[in-house]
C-alpha cells in the first residue's frame, strides 16, 4: 500500500512540483525554526512569566477587542452606505474611504501623540478630586482609548473593502429576494445583509487583529507594552532568544485561536452564494437629512485617518525644510523604492508561479504551497525572529565558515524575510485568478501539444496580468510601510523611509520624521489608486 | 387581475428596448407562461413586474392597485408579489423554516415553524425544515423557494426560470408539482421561460416574446391555429 503511493507520489514528481516544492519549504522553514526553538531552555521565562506577561497578554487583546469593535463600528455603516443606497459623491467615497491604509500605524501615532497632551487638566482634576491611582487609572485610560482610535482610523478600510465587496457583488440577489418578500431595509440589513457577510467581516477583522498584534511602532510609542513589544524587550533588551520565541508562540496561538473559535461558531451554516445575479441591483436612493447623515457619516473617518495626519504631515514638513537634510532623505527614497519595487516584482513572480503549479498537480502541492504562504498570519517579528534563527544556524554551520559566507544582518536577510511574510499578499490573487480564470487551460494546451512552460507564459501569464498587477501593488505598499521586520534585521546603517521616519520620532525630532511619511503615504495613495482603476475597469 | 399597459424599459448605452411596449393581463387564478429565446426580454419584464427594475414608460396595475404608471412607483417590498428565482435563491445561512420564517414578518417562533412546516407539507417536503439549502437537491430548494414565496401571502406569483439547471426527471416532477400547489393554492402566476414544453404545461395561455416585444399571447389551441407570425408558428404552433 505506502509502496504503491510512493509509486504514484514520485510518478507526479517533475521540475515544477519539485520546484514549488523547494521553495514552500524554504518559506516554511523560519517558522519551523520558532517553533524547535519553543523547546530551548530560556534564562528569563520564568522571571517573565510570573511578572510582564500577563500585562503583554492582556494588552494584545484589549487593543485586538478595541480595534475590532470600532472598525466594526466604521466600516459595516460605510460599506453599506456606498454599496446599497445612490447618492451625489457615492463613487469618491468608495475609493476616498480607503485612502487611510495608506497611512503608516507609526505616523499616525506621531500625529496624534500630542492630542493626549489635551487630557492633563483632566487627569489633574481627577488627581485632586479621586487620588493618585484614580488619575492613574484616567490616564491609562485614555491612552489607550487613543490608540485604538488611532490604529482603527488607519486600519478600517480592510474591513471596508472586504464589506464593500461582499455587500455589493455577492449579495445583490438575496436583498431582491428579501425586498420581494416584503422586508425593509433594516430588516434585510440585520437578518441577510449582516449573517451573509460573516465571512467578509470575519477577512477583514482577521486582516486587522493581524495587523495590531504586528503592530510595533504606535504601540511603542504609546507605551503600551504587547507581545511585539514584549519580544523586542525580552530579544534586544534582556538578550533572552528563547524567550523571545515564547512569545512569539503565544502570539502564534493567539491567532489561530480566534480562527478557529469562528470556525466551530460557523458549523454547519454557509455562506457563499451558489448562484450569480446577472441583473445590477437598484440601488435606494437618498436625499434631504438622510443624504447629509451619510456624507458625515463617510467624512468622519476619512477626516481622523487620513485629511488630519496629511494635514499635520504638511505642515510638520514646512517647518522642518529649512534645517532639512535632503540629500541623506532623497538617498533614502532611492533605497526604499528600489528595495521595494524589486521586492515586490520578485514575490509576484514567485507567486505567479506557485499558484500555476499547484493547478498543474493540486493534491499534497497545493496543500504544502498553501501551509508555506501563511507568512501573513504569521507577526512580522515572529517571521524576524525565525529567519534570524535559520541564518544564524547557517552562518555557523561548517559550510558557510569555508566559504565565509554570512546572511545575517544583511540586506539579503531582509529580503528573505519580506518574501516570507508578503507572498500572501501576492499569492491570492494569483490563485484566485488560476481558479475562475484559467480553469483548466493547461490542459487544453497539452492536448494540444503545447508544454506547460509555453502554457504559463502565452495562456496563464496575459489572463493574469491584472490579478499579479493588484498584488504586486498592495506587496509593494506594505514594503513601503513595514517596520518590525527591517528594525529587527536591517544592516548597521541601512534605512529604508519606515525605518528613517520612527527613528526621528524616537529621536524627538518629530517635525523631521514628516518628510519620509509623507513620501510613504504618497506612493501607497499611488499604488491604492491604481489597484482601484484596475478593479473597476475589471468588475 | 395583472394588467400590463405599454411597458417599455431601456438599458444605458443599449439602443434597442430590452422591453418594447408590452401589454397584456393575467386573470385571477389564471395560470400564463411567457415564453422566449436568451435575450428576449422576459426576466426583464418579470423584474418590472416585481418592481425590481423600474421601466422606462407604461404602466403596471394589480387588482385595483397601481404598481407603476405615471409619476408613480411602488418598491417591491410593498407590492405583494411573490418571486420564485432562478435556481432559488435560498438564504444560505437559514435552514427552509428560517427561510419560510423570514417572509412571514414579526410572528412568534412558535407559529413560524409550525407555518414553515404545514407550507413544507404543501409543497411535498414535510420534515426537511432543519436543512440548509446546500444540503437540498436543486428540486427540493425551488420547491422552499416557493413554499417561501407562498408564505408572504401574495397576490400574484411569478416564476423565473424555474427548471434551469434541473435533470429532465426533476423537471418533469417538478414542473408537475409547482403546477398542482399553484392550482390548489387558488394562485394566479406568471411563469419565465425559453423552453416551449414548459411553457405549454404550465400555462392556461402563453405569451410569446420576442426581442422585447410581444408577438402573440393566446391559448395553444389558438396560437397553433393561428399563429401571427413565422417565429410563433415554428415556437408553439408547429406540430
Amino acid at each position: 500500500m505506502i509502496a504503491a503511493r510512493a509509486k504514484v507520489f514520485c510518478r507526479g514528481l517533475d521540475v515544477w512540483s519539485i520546484g514549488a516544492g523547494l521553495c514552500a519549504l524554504l518559506l516554511l522553514a523560519p517558522l519551523l525554526a520558532v517553533f524547535l526553538g519553543l523547546f530551548e531552555p530560556s534564562e528569563f521565562w520564568q522571571h517573565l512569566s510570573g511578572t510582564v506577561l500577563p500585562g503583554y497578554i492582556a494588552n494584545t487583546l484589549i487593543l485586538v477587542v478595541g480595534v475590532g469593535l470600532l472598525s466594526i463600528a466604521i466600516a459595516l455603516p460605510t460599506a453599506w452606505l456606498v454599496a446599497t443606497f445612490e447618492f451625489p459623491g457615492r463613487r469618491i467615497w468608495e475609493w476616498a474611504l480607503i485612502m487611510p491604509l495608506a497611512v503608516p500605524t507609526f505616523t499616525s501615532a506621531f500625529v496624534y501623540y500630542d492630542v493626549l497632551t489635551f487630557s492633563i487638566p483632566l487627569i489633574v482634576e481627577i488627581r485632586q478630586q479621586f487620588g493618585f491611582g484614580a488619575s492613574q487609572w484616567a490616564e491609562r485610560i485614555i491612552r489607550y482609548g487613543m490608540l485604538m482610535v488611532l490604529l482603527t482610523s488607519v486600519l478600517y478600510p480592510y474591513l471596508f473593502i472586504c464589506l464593500r465587496v461582499a455587500f455589493s457583488r455577492e449579495q445583490s440577489l438575496f436583498f431582491e429576494a428579501g425586498r420581494v418578500l416584503g422586508r425593509s431595509s433594516p430588516s434585510i440589513f440585520r437578518k441577510i445583509a449582516l449573517p451573509l457577510a460573516r465571512p467578509a467581516l470575519v477577512a477583514g477583522l482577521s486582516l486587522i487583529v493581524m495587523e495590531v498584534i504586528n503592530d510595533y511602532g504606535a504601540v511603542h510609542f504609546f507605551g503600551v507594552p504587547t507581545l511585539t513589544e514584549g519580544i523586542f524587550r525580552s530579544w534586544f533588551g534582556l538578550g533572552d532568544r528563547v524567550a523571545g520565541i515564547r512569545l512569539a508562540g503565544i502570539m502564534i496561538c493567539l491567532v489561530f485561536f480566534i480562527l478557529a473559535l469562528e470556525r466551530w461558531q460557523r458549523r454547519r451554516k454557509r455562506f457563499a452564494r451558489s448562484q450569480s445575479n446577472t441583473h445590477a441591483h437598484e440601488r435606494l436612493k437618498l436625499s434631504g437629512r438622510k443624504l447629509l447623515f451619510a456624507h458625515l457619516l463617510c467624512a468622519l473617518p476619512l477626516v481622523v485617518g487620513f485629511i488630519y495626519p496629511l494635514v499635520k504631515l504638511t505642515y510638520w514638513a514646512i517647518i522642518a525644510s529649512n534645517e532639512f537634510d535632503f540629500a541623506r532623505f532623497l538617498k533614502q527614497v532611492g533605497t526604499s523604492l528600489t528595495l521595494a519595487a524589486a521586492i515586490s516584482v520578485f514575490i509576484t513572480l514567485l507567486a505567479f508561479f506557485l499558484a500555476y503549479c499547484t493547478r498543474l498537480h493540486g493534491g499534497l502541492l497545493r496543500r504544502f504551497t498553501d501551509s508555506a504562504t501563511i507568512g501573513y498570519a504569521i507577526p512580522s517579528v515572529v517571521t524576524g525572529v525565525g529567519v534570524m534563527i535559520l541564518l544564524g544556524a547557517f552562518d555557523n554551520s561548517a559550510a558557510a565558515s569555508i566559504t565565509s559566507l554570512t546572511l545575517s544582518g544583511t540586506v539579503a536577510a531582509i529580503c528573505f524575510a519580506y518574501t516570507v511574510r508578503f507572498l500572501t499578499v501576492a499569492y491570492m490573487p494569483a490563485l484566485a485568478g488560476v481558479e475562475r480564470t484559467c480553469g483548466s487551460l493547461h490542459e487544453v494546451s497539452q492536448s494540444l501539444g503545447q508544454s506547460r512552460w509555453r502554457a504559463m507564459v502565452q495562456l496563464y501569464w496575459p489572463l493574469l496580468k491584472g490579478n499579479l498587477l493588484g498584488g504586486g501593488t498592495l506587496v509593494f505598499i506594505d514594503l513601503m510601510k513595514e517596520l518590525p521586520l527591517t528594525l529587527i534585521l536591517r544592516p548597521s546603517g541601512f534605512e529604508t523611509l519606515a525605518t528613517h521616519a520612527f527613528g526621528f520620532a524616537q529621536e524627538g525630532l518629530i517635525y523631521d520624521s514628516a518628510f519620509p511619511s509623507l513620501m510613504i503615504i504618497a506612493l501607497g495613495v499611488w499604488g491604492l489608486r491604481l489597484i482601484h482603476r484596475y478593479s473597476e475597469s475589471y468588475s | 387581475m395583472l394588467r400590463i399597459e405599454n411597458i417599455c424599459r431601456h438599458f444605458n448605452n443599449v439602443e434597442l428596448p430590452a422591453v418594447n411596449e408590452v401589454s397584456f393581463t393575467v386573470g385571477e387564478r389564471e395560470l400564463v407562461s411567457l415564453v422566449g429565446e436568451s435575450g428576449s426580454g422576459k426576466t426583464t419584464l418579470l423584474r418590472l413586474l416585481a418592481g425590481l427594475e423600474k421601466p422606462t414608460s407604461g404602466s403596471i396595475f394589480c387588482g385595483d392597485r397601481c404598481f407603476v404608471g405615471p409619476g408613480k412607483w411602488l418598491p417591491p417590498e410593498k407590492r405583494r408579489v411573490g418571486l420564485v428565482f432562478q435556481g432559488g435563491a435560498l438564504f444560505p445561512h437559514m435552514t427552509a423554516t428560517q427561510n419560510i420564517g423570514y417572509a412571514l414578518g414579526r410572528v412568534s417562533k412558535k407559529i413560524a415553524e409550525t407555518t414553515a412546516a404545514e407550507l413544507l407539507e404543501r409543497v411535498h417536503l414535510p420534515g426537511m425544515g432543519d436543512r440548509y439549502p446546500h444540503e437540498l437537491s436543486g428540486g427540493e430548494a425551488q420547491r422552499v423557494a416557493l413554499a417561501r414565496a407562498l408564505a408572504a401571502k401574495p397576490a400574484i406569483i411569478l416564476l423565473d426560470e424555474p427548471y434551469s439547471n434541473l435533470d429532465v426527471s426533476t423537471t418533469a416532477k417538478l414542473r408537475e408539482e409547482i403546477r398542482s400547489i399553484l392550482l390548489a393554492e387558488k394562485m394566479t402566476g406568471l411563469l419565465v421561460t425559453h423552453n416551449p414544453a414548459d411553457a405549454q404545461h404550465f400555462g392556461q395561455r402563453i405569451a410569446i416574446l420576442r426581442q422585447g416585444t410581444l408577438q402573440q399571447i393566446g391559448t395553444v389551441d389558438e396560437i397553433t391555429a393561428q399563429p401571427a407570425n413565422e417565429y410563433c408558428r415554428l415556437l408553439i404552433g408547429e406540430p
